[in-house]
């Protein structure tokens, strides 16, 4: 299964606006109950099937409770110092750690999961794939996730299976290159 | 990771990428080793994602 830009496998229930202050949740009081709707449609409706490994609807609900997210000024600054040259092309393959009960080809690369919930690397109203370069490392990070995010214990674990993705990327940020980090 | 109803600084971080580039490549948090987080909206034309395997995915 191939996903490129403009072929999205479904239509979005909210198209994110990375470009200014418009996300799900970052909204004006005036679109929260569509924001609401949308939602809990997204999570009830037929792309609940997305959700995998979640053991029930509601630590979802909660995560999709509308509210003002407050923006993080890192934004502003990190468009205003971040620059093309930093971005390069990356190839390989990664891993993720799935539910095989949700593993279709469309579901595994959607990045709908993240986009209702959130993630390390995404406000919720972003689509993202999050995926490992080491399938034990994949495994690892989902089991912890659902350890420590949900709070399950080792008898609540559901089987996974790890799932091999070929990736070629031509923008990509390299955190783990020196060069790209600055610490204080 | 939002129940404080706030964008965390890699949150913001990771909206710059999804609005001028296609991914981050992470450190990971737990141990040694690398996450690739990818924004499927923001994939330029010729880039690419494929399963591997898929037609012998259960479902």
């Amino acid at each position: 299964m191939v996903a490129s830009l403009g072929q999205a496998n479904s239509t979005p229930l909210l198209l994110p606006t990375v470009q200014g202050e418009m996300l799900p949740g970052f909204g004006n009081r005036s679109n929260l109950p569509n924001l609401r709707s949308q939602l809990l449609i997204s999570v009830r409706g037929e792309n609940r099937a997305f959700f995998s490994g979640v053991k029930t609807a509601t630590p979802v609900l909660l995560r999709l409770k509308p509210g003002i997210f407050e923006p993080n000024p890192l934004y502003d600054h990190s468009r205003g110092i971040l620059h093309q040259e930093l971005f390069g092309s990356w190839s390989g393959v990664i891993f993720r750690s799935v539910s095989p009960r949700y593993a279709r080809a469309a579901d595994i690369v959607s990045g709908y999961g993240s986009y209702c919930a959130g993630g390390r690397w995404n406000a919720p109203g972003i689509y993202a794939i999050y995926g490992s370069i080491e399938p034990g490392l994949a495994a690892d990070e989902s089991f912890n996730f659902l350890l420590q995010h949900f709070g399950w214990q080792n008898r609540d674990i559901p089987p996974r299976m790890v799932v091999g993705i070929r990736v070629s990327l031509q923008a990509v940020l390299d955190l783990t290159n020196p060069a790209n980090v600055q610490t204080n | 990771m939002n129940g404080e109803q706030k964008e965390s600084r890699s949150q913001a971080l990771g909206r710059v990428v999804a609005d001028l580039g296609e991914g981050i490549l992470a450190p990971s948090r737990i141990r040694m080793g690398k996450n690739l987080v990818i924004y499927p909206r923001s994939l330029k034309p010729e880039s690419r994602i494929e399963v591997l395997g898929d037609a012998d995915l259960p479902m």
